[in-house]
Formats: structure tokens, sequence, C-alpha cells
């Protein structure tokens, strides 16, 4: 990240930060109205997503030691700010792929379809916008990953959690076929 | 260890995992993974268990 941003940079950053908000609240709103059942998790869940948090935590620690090793012996392959939210995404990752392959990551009475859309639909952005960052030449800076390649890690983390998500339901349809 | 016993109650009953588990709140994969031996169920769910398919403690969760 350069030292100095201008007004323009700053304003962009506030208005994608406050676009994001927005668009959350909005389909927090367009969930809750489908689900007319209040979504929870059961006591085997909560116990579950415990361990994928455990998991997670201890991704994110280990990430960090190798992270300041390299660091240490003088590689600088993207710049800090990347380079943290990199670890905190691969720990996402882990926690979620963990939840979801324990069946605790969608909540009881809750709609994997809407999840599955906005996943999608996620991507798909990310996609773009990683497109426009190497057609600009923001993606590298000084032969770093600058602050512009973050969009390409939340494409993938999503991309992970769509098929994660996808190869569990297959799962399950299977072991309810098998059960019926 | 499996639970046979609550599988055969529930089978007895003619409820699919699916009906037990919106019976007592839980997730299909909860009952799927009880039965299986899996996960022991707190004693609240025991209890919500029993109640469901008209049997004792004993009769479904005593070895």
């Amino acid at each position: 990240m350069s030292d100095t941003h201008s007004l323009d940079y700053t304003l962009g950053v506030i208005a994608g930060m406050l676009f994001a908000m927005i668009f959350a609240v909005i389909v927090t709103a367009v969930h809750k109205k489908r689900n007319k059942q209040k979504p929870y998790y059961d006591e085997r869940q909560q116990i579950a997503r415990g361990k994928a948090y455990e998991i997670g935590f201890f991704t994110l620690m280990f990430y960090f030691i190798v992270y300041g090793f390299v660091d240490t012996l003088g590689v600088v392959w993207c710049e800090n700010f990347v380079g943290i939210f990199i670890g905190i995404l691969i720990a996402i990752a882990v926690f979620v792929v963990t939840a979801i392959r324990k069946d605790a990551y969608i909540r009881i009475n809750e709609n994997i379809k809407s999840f599955l859309i906005l996943g999608a639909v996620i991507v798909v952005i990310e996609a773009v916008c990683t497109v426009m960052n190497f057609i600009d030449g923001t993606f590298l800076e000084n032969g770093k990953l600058s602050t512009s390649s973050i969009a390409m890690f939340v494409g993938i983390l999503w991309l992970v959690i769509l098929i994660a998500l996808l190869v569990h339901n297959r799962k399950l349809k299977k072991e309810e076929a098998v059960e019926e | 260890m499996k639970n046979l016993k609550l599988k055969s109650a529930r089978a007895a009953k003619d409820m699919s995992q699916q009906a037990l588990a919106e019976a007592v709140g839980v997730s299909r994969q909860t009952i799927n993974a009880i039965e299986k031996g899996d996960y022991n169920p707190t004693i609240n769910l025991c209890i919500a268990i029993c109640k469901e398919l008209d049997k004792t403690l004993d009769e479904l969760f005593w070895e």
C-alpha cells in the first residue's frame, strides 16, 4: 500500500465499505423474511462448531508463524496487510469447511439455496474485480501482491465454501436416500 | 457403540430420522449420529427423544 492516498482513493474505500454494509443489511433482511422459523444450531452442531473454531484458530497461529519466519528471511511477497488478510481468510476457510463437514455450518431451518446464490454472486463480483485489477496492472505493486489482490483471495474463499457446501449437500442426499 | 434400541423404537413408531429430528428440534444428522454412536446427546435431548418415542431413558439409553 502506498504511504499516501488521494482523497478519491479514501472516498472510494469508504463508499465500498458502505455499499458492502448496505448489501449485508438487505441480504440479512431478505434471509430473515424467507426463513419464517428462527434458524438455530442444535447441541451437536454447537460442539462441532467449537471444534471447528479451534482448528481455525490454530491454523491462523501456524500461518502467522510461517509468515513471520518467511518475512524474517527477507522474502517479501506481499504487502503486510495482504499477508495478514490471507492468513485470516485461510483460517476462515478451515473453520467453515470443517464446520460444513461436521454438518454444523448451515443452521436448522436455514435455506441453503439463498446462501448458495449469495456465494455465487460474491464469487462472480470478486472474479470481475480480479480481472479488472489484472488489466489495470494494480494486482502487483513492485513485484508484491497489493491490496487489490485481496478480491481474488476473497473470491477463492467463497468458491471453496460453495464447493464444500455442494459436496456435503450431495453426501447428505445420498445418506437420506439410504435411510429412506 | 451403535444405539440400535433408539433405531428400533423409532422404526416401531414409523418415524423417519427427519421426523424425529423435527419433533425434538435437532438436525437429522444429529439423530443419525446418535444412532450410529458417534454423538452422546445431553440429558435434555435424551428426555425429549424418550418423550417423543414413549419410552423411558433406561429403555433407550441404558446398556
